[in-house]
C-alpha cells in the first residue's frame, strides 16, 4: 500500500540546494536592522489581532512540549478518569478532547479556581472550549505536565492552567520554584515597555500588556496552588487583568483550610 | 535552551527555503526565506527559549505564505492540467523534459490544489517540514485538536483523490479513524 504521506513527501524532493551566495545574501538581509534585545518569555502573544485566545490554546501545549525532543505517545497518567479518551501526538503530548470542567480537579489532581468578577464569572466559561493534554518527555514516559485551557470566548479571556505530575520538569524550574526571581529577570530582559511585577495577596505575578500594536489586551502570570497560570485577556487593561487574577488567588485563599 | 540566531540561521534557513521553495518555486522561496528570517531577527526578544524554534519560524513563514496562497493554488491547477510544474521547472531550461510521465504526481497536484488553503499548510507542513502536530497547532496558531482533525480531511481527500486515480488503496475508514485518535 503507498501512502500518501509517502506520495507527498517525494512530491518535488528534488529541489536544489541554494547557493552560498544565496545564503549569504539572505543572511545579510535579515541582519540588515538593528535586533531587540533577548527576552526570556513564558508565553509570547503574538501580533495577529483576534487571535489572541487561539495562539494562546496552542502556544500553551506547545509551550509543555519545547523541552519534547523525542517523539513518542504516552496517555495521560494523572487522570484517573481517562480524560477524554487522552488522544496522543506524535511529540509525546496527549491532546485531549475538550471535556467538561468539573473533570478538571480529579483530572488533574487540584482544584481549578476561576475568576469571579463584575467583568468575568464561572458561567462565563464556554462549555465547548476546554482543552487539556499531557506532555512526556519521551515516547511511553509518564506525563510531567498537564495543562487545563479555559475559554471564556464573549470575554476574549483564556487561563492556562499548568500542573505538574510529579515534580516540574528542570525546565520550568526557574519560574516554578523562584517566580519572583524569574519576573525580576524579565523585568531586566524584556523589552516590553508597559510590564510589572504585581502581588496577589502576596503572590508576586508578572503583568504586562501584550505587544500586539493592535491589541489592547494584556497578560498575567504567576503561581497558584499546584498550578502555573497565565491569564491571557484580549481586551483588558492591565489593572482589569490583575483584577481576575487577584478573584482567583482570593478564592484560592478562602478554600485553603 | 538558548537560541542563537546564527545557529538557528546555520541550522533552519536551508529546510525552510527548501519547503518554500517546493510550494513556490526558487524566486519566491528566496524571497520569503529571506523574509521570514529577517522579521524571526526583528522579534528575536519574543522567541521562548523553552519551546522549539521551528514552529516560531515556521509561523513566520506561513504568514508571508498566505498571500501565496491562490498564486500557488493557480500553479498547481496549471502543472495538474500540463504537466509542467513550474516550480520546479525554473531552474532547468529543459522544462518539457520534466513534463512528468507520471500521472500521480499531476493527480497530486490537482489534489492539494483543491485543498483548504489551511488543509494544504497542515499537510505539507507535516509531509515537508516534518512538523509535529502540536509544531502546526503553534505555528498556524490553531488548537491541536484542529490540527489532528484538519489534517485527517486532508489526507482524506488526497488519498480520495489519488484511489480514483488508481495510485493508491483507499484504507478503510475505521483503520483511518483509529490513527488519528
Amino acid at each position: 500500500m503507498t501512502d500518501e504521506i509517502q506520495l507527498l513527501r517525494d512530491f518535488r524532493s528534488d529541489i536544489p540546494a541554494p547557493d552560498e551566495e544565496t545564503v549569504r545574501r539572505a543572511y545579510r538581509y535579515a541582519t540588515r536592522q538593528p535586533r531587540a534585545a533577548r527576552r526570556l518569555r513564558l508565553h509570547a502573544p503574538r501580533s495577529n489581532q483576534g487571535r489572541i485566545l487561539a495562539v494562546a490554546a496552542a502556544t500553551a501545549a506547545v509551550a509543555l512540549v519545547g523541552f519534547l525532543a523525542t517523539p513518542g505517545r504516552t496517555r495521560n497518567p494523572i487522570s484517573s478518569t481517562g480524560v477524554a479518551g487522552g488522544a496522543v501526538g506524535s511529540a509525546g503530548v496527549a491532546l485531549a478532547n475538550p471535556f467538561a470542567l468539573n473533570d478538571a480537579p480529579s483530572a488533574l489532581g487540584a482544584p481549578l479556581f476561576l475568576p469571579y468578577t463584575p467583568l468575568l464569572k464561572p458561567a462565563d466559561a464556554a462549555s465547548t472550549a476546554y482543552e487539556q493534554w499531557c506532555a512526556s518527555a519521551s515516547p511511553g514516559a509518564p506525563a510531567q505536565v498537564c495543562q487545563v485551557t479555559v475559554n471564556f470566548p464573549a470575554q476574549s479571556v483564556q487561563i492556562v492552567y499548568s500542573v505538574a505530575a510529579k515534580q516540574w520538569p528542570p525546565q520550568y524550574q526557574n519560574y516554578v520554584t523562584d517566580p519572583l526571581a524569574f519576573y525580576q529577570s524579565e523585568m531586566q530582559t524584556s523589552t516590553n515597555p508597559d510590564k510589572q511585577i504585581v502581588y496577589l495577596n502576596g503572590i508576586p505575578a508578572f503583568l504586562a500588556r501584550t505587544k500586539d500594536p493592535n491589541s489592547a489586551g494584556s497578560f498575567i502570570q504567576f503561581r497558584l496552588a499546584e498550578y502555573a497560570v497565565i491569564v491571557f485577556a484580549q481586551n483588558y487593561d492591565p489593572t482589569q487583568t490583575q483584577e481576575l487574577a487577584q478573584s482567583m488567588v482570593d478564592q484560592a485563599s478562602s478554600a485553603s483550610p | 535552551v538558548e537560541y542563537s540566531f546564527d545557529r538557528v540561521f546555520e541550522a533552519e534557513y536551508r529546510p525552510l527555503r527548501g519547503y518554500l521553495y517546493r510550494r513556490l518555486g526558487s524566486g519566491e522561496a528566496d524571497d520569503l526565506a529571506a523574509e521570514t528570517f529577517a522579521i524571526a531577527y526583528r522579534r528575536w526578544s519574543e522567541l521562548d527559549p523553552s519551546r522549539s524554534v521551528r514552529p516560531w519560524l515556521y509561523g513566520i513563514a506561513v504568514n508571508l505564505l498566505r498571500h501565496h496562497w491562490r498564486k500557488e493554488r493557480r500553479m498547481l491547477r496549471a502543472y495538474a492540467r500540463s504537466g509542467l510544474d513550474s516550480v520546479l521547472s525554473e531552474d532547468n531550461d529543459a522544462s518539457v523534459e520534466r513534463a512528468d510521465a507520471q500521472a500521480y504526481r499531476r493527480t497530486l497536484a490537482a489534489a492539494l490544489a483543491e485543498l483548504r488553503p489551511v488543509e494544504r499548510e497542515i499537510l505539507l507542513l507535516h509531509a515537508w517540514a516534518d512538523l509535529t502536530d502540536a509544531e502546526i497547532a503553534e505555528a498556524l496558531s490553531l488548537p491541536p485538536g484542529t490540527v489532528k482533525s484538519r489534517m485527517h480531511r486532508a489526507r482524506e481527500r488526497i488519498r480520495n483523490r489519488l484511489a480514483a486515480g488508481g495510485q493508491v488503496e483507499v484504507k478503510a475508514l475505521t483503520a483511518t479513524a483509529e490513527e488519528q485518535r
